[in-house]
């Protein structure tokens, strides 16, 4: 039976007993940030949204493209380490508890932007009191709040073992460790029990997943509107939520990896085989927006001619080729070269394309508010600073909340490392075995 | 921090509520979300909306919350139950429950 | 129960502006500071959209009073999320300030723009709490709001023709514009009463709604000799 040993692998449990000052640092620049930024909430609390650079017609803005952006993001996780965990990748292994911190963390931070939108946040418990269920906005609610719960759950599950192993080093918060880990000791029935869990909430939270981006495209697909009105809206907006969410998933995998001296574990072939992903997602959603765009030129119908031809070559052309060339070309560049496919070309392809999906989600909201179908009074949208800087206290409370992560629970799952040492060789020759085309009548083994 | 190495039957008894606690206020919450969808549905047929959309969303979202809260209460019963078949470290659970 | 419509003859209009203001004073529409309404946050419920038609030498400008269309397949009243607005008597389509939780979702889905927000609260410099009408709520910060039809003068209507003792008819009240406007460009009454001047002007052949292909049936019509596909 496998046992995980608490006193392994102390290089994972170090960033949890020693705190450096980079930490201290990095930590502290991100609270002042989000302190000025809840700062400028105040003010917009105090004076109206009138403090945003919002107006008429561009009534959705910077929070509702931070919104469906920091969704997107949240995808990275609990989409990429249930469907790693499904096809039995033995590489996942360091990978997963990661991805899974990311969805839940940006998750909350995401779902709290629409509220951030509104402008009587006051009334914001009308939708529970008088919700109407047949508006998009309330599938969002109800899908976006399941999907946290499933996704906490999914981040929980696997962290029992782990959280077992920090109470049996019984260094700090013991209680805590001993409340969390639910009398974890390891034995045969409890593994049984955990694993089962696993396995339904892996193959659960998918379905979920793919449920709240494609609800999320629905807010404006569901509208009339020129360049939003699209069938294919839900499946690209899918695609390019994992798509952002692999970058992002890349991006922390490198910082934490320099920061904590985790070359041991997340290994050169861990990029390679996740920036392959990244590069067929890179495909995929060159693919997705080529069909949407596609469609939109060659029929030619004029109020969609206006909003695509403002995009391609109007005041939105800087951002949109900006995007084409960070979300595709950067990639492409980058990672279909083997000698360019090295972490740090995987960095500069990662962040290219988290800043070209953001742009994307710039590309989708704003150019359809700024050319509305009458000739009404127009105007550019551009952000205030009350805007920006809830962007940056966005970041910064993802980064403060990653590291505070990272101070309580082991950013690498420990005992999946472990048991893949122990077991996961031998199951996996058996497995291949069973692959094996069995030419004479061989005895196979299960 | 005597009482973290010497897991003393009141502190193990403490955090064996403090559990129970958490399990049970997730039901609450569970049982708040049915209780608020099945409203937002009688909202739905007062108001004669779509209420084709209403229920198909219910359908989606109370069993992803069922599953959820059902996944948690057995995982916690079961590490408990799991613990006990094989006791090798008394002191731990000294028979709080028995079902599950 | 009358089904309200309103015709405006695009070719009696001489785009003199005086339903806008008419409609501005009536329903206490937040008058914006300058600042502000370059900005963009102008408020107006009834706007005069202007474009030109036709190419040099015969250019000819269309004046064009652009208001809620009260559609009766409204996008808005669709994707609200607690029932602030909503197709309501008479096939109005109302709002509900107090409500209202000012996520802009209907703004964004209206495709005539005549949605509109409070960015900031009314009344900032200017005091007009005197020439304030006192049958029309004043709107708060955060919220949206929209052309009623004059609301508070069907209210009104309503319980005149409740002390006469009858049912109420078409003519029984026109809103702020239509009573302002000097061309006699607009008519306002009952769409479901084939005989009245509305519902037959609306059925003439030079009739027609904006953006009809989008399937929002508007109850208000537009007249003109031109023809008109927009």
């Amino acid at each position: 039976m496998f046992k995980p040993d608490p006193f392994k692998d102390d290089t994972l449990f170090e960033p949890i007993e020693k705190t450096g000052r980079a930490f201290w640092l990095i930590f502290g620049v991100s609270f002042a940030v989000f302190v000025v930024g809840l700062g400028y909430y105040v003010q917009q609390l105090r004076n109206g949204l009138g403090v945003t650079g919002m107006m008429q017609p561009v009534t959705w803005g910077f929070y509702i493209i931070n919104f469906v952006f920091f969704i997107g993001i949240s995808h990275a996780g609990t989409l990429i380490s249930a469907i790693l965990r499904l096809t039995q990748a033995e590489w996942r292994r360091p990978i997963t508890r990661m991805a899974e911190v990311i969805t839940a963390i940006v998750l909350a931070i995401g779902g709290l932007h629409p509220i951030i939108d509104l402008g009587r946040p006051d009334r914001v418990l009308n939708v529970f009191r008088a919700g109407r269920l047949q508006s998009p906005l309330l599938w969002d609610v109800t899908c976006i709040t399941a999907y946290f719960a499933a996704s906490t759950v999914y981040l929980f599950l696997p962290l029992i073992p782990d959280i077992a192993l920090l109470r049996d080093r019984k260094k700090k918060f013991h209680w805590l460790y001993s409340f969390l880990s639910w009398g974890w000791k390891g034995t045969p029935a409890q593994w049984k029990v955990l694993n089962r869990a696993i396995n339904i909430m892996m193959i659960a939270v998918i379905p979920i997943a793919v449920s709240v981006h494609t609800v999320i495209s629905y807010i404006f697909a569901m509208t009339l509107q020129p360049g939003w009105h699209s069938t294919i809206f839900g499946p690209y907006f899918v695609v390019g939520a994992i798509f952002s969410g692999i970058a992002a998933l890349f991006i922390v995998m490198i910082a934490f990896r320099k920061a904590f001296h985790l070359e041991g574990y997340l290994k050169e072939i861990h990029f390679q085989q996740l920036s392959k992903l990244l590069l067929a997602m890179s495909v995929l959603w060159f693919y997705f927006t080529f069909c949407e765009y596609l469609t939109g030129t060659y029929g030619g119908e004029p109020r969609e001619m206006t909003t695509i031809m403002y995009k391609f070559s109007g005041p939105y052309a800087p951002f949109f080729w900006t995007m084409v060339i960070f979300n595709f070309v950067i990639p492409m560049v980058f990672l279909s070269n083997r000698k360019l496919r090295k972490v740090p070309g995987i960095l500069i392809a990662s962040i290219a394309v988290v800043i070209g999906m953001w742009l994307e989600r710039l590309i989708i909201v704003v150019p359809t508010l700024e050319n509305p179908a009458l000739p009404v009074m127009r105007s550019i949208y551009i952000p205030s600073m009350t805007e920006i800087a809830l962007l940056a206290a966005a970041v910064a409370v993802f980064v403060m909340g990653f590291l505070g992560f990272s101070k309580l629970f082991p950013l690498i799952s420990v005992w999946e490392c472990q048991e893949g040492r122990a077991l996961s060789v031998s199951e996996t020759s058996e497995r291949i075995e069973t692959y094996l085309p069995d030419a004479e009548a061989q005895h196979v083994r299960d | 921090m005597s009482a973290t190495d010497r897991h003393s039957d009141a502190y193990l008894k403490l955090i064996f509520l403090a559990q129970i606690a958490s399990i049970t206020m997730m039901w609450m919450f569970l049982v708040s979300v049915v209780l608020w969808i099945l409203h937002l549905v009688n909202v739905a047929r007062e108001l004669h909306d779509a209420l084709t959309a209403s229920i198909g969303l219910s359908l989606i979202v109370l069993p992803a919350y069922s599953l959820v809260a059902a996944i948690l209460t057995f995982v916690f019963f079961g590490l408990r139950r799991g613990a006990r078949s094989e006791n090798d470290e008394p002191g731990e659970s000294e028979g709080e429950r028995h079902d599950s | 129960m009358p089904i309200w419509g309103m015709v405006i003859d695009l070719d009696r209009c001489t785009g003199c502006g005086g339903c806008m203001a008419a409609c501005k004073v009536e329903n206490n529409v937040q008058v914006v500071p300058p600042g502000e309404a370059l900005k963009g946050r102008g408020m107006h419920w009834l706007t005069i959209l202007s474009r030109t038609e036709g190419e040099y030498p015969d250019v000819e400008a269309v004046l064009q009073p652009d208001l809620c269309m009260m559609c009766d397949d409204a996008p808005c009243t669709k994707v609200c999320p607690v029932h602030a607005t909503y197709r309501g008597a008479y096939g109005l389509v109302a709002q509900i300030y107090p409500r209202c939780i000012g996520c802009r979702y209907c703004m964004a889905a209206c495709p005539y723009t005549v949605k509109f927000f409070n960015w900031t609260a009314g009344e900032e410099g200017v005091n007009l709490s005197s020439s304030l009408n006192p049958d029309v709520s004043v709107r708060p910060k955060g919220v949206v709001e929209k052309c009623t039809f004059c609301y508070h003068r069907l209210q009104k209507a309503k319980e005149r023709v409740r002390a006469e003792q009858r049912e109420i008819a078409g003519g029984d009240y026109v809103p702020a514009c239509v009573e302002m406007c000097p061309a006699k460009a607009m008519t306002f009454g009952d769409l479901d009463d084939g005989e009245s001047p509305v519902s037959r002007l609306a059925a003439s052949r030079r009739a027609s709604q904006l953006l009809e292909h989008l399937g929002t049936e508007p109850k208000v019509y537009y007249l003109s000799k031109r023809d008109r596909n927009v």
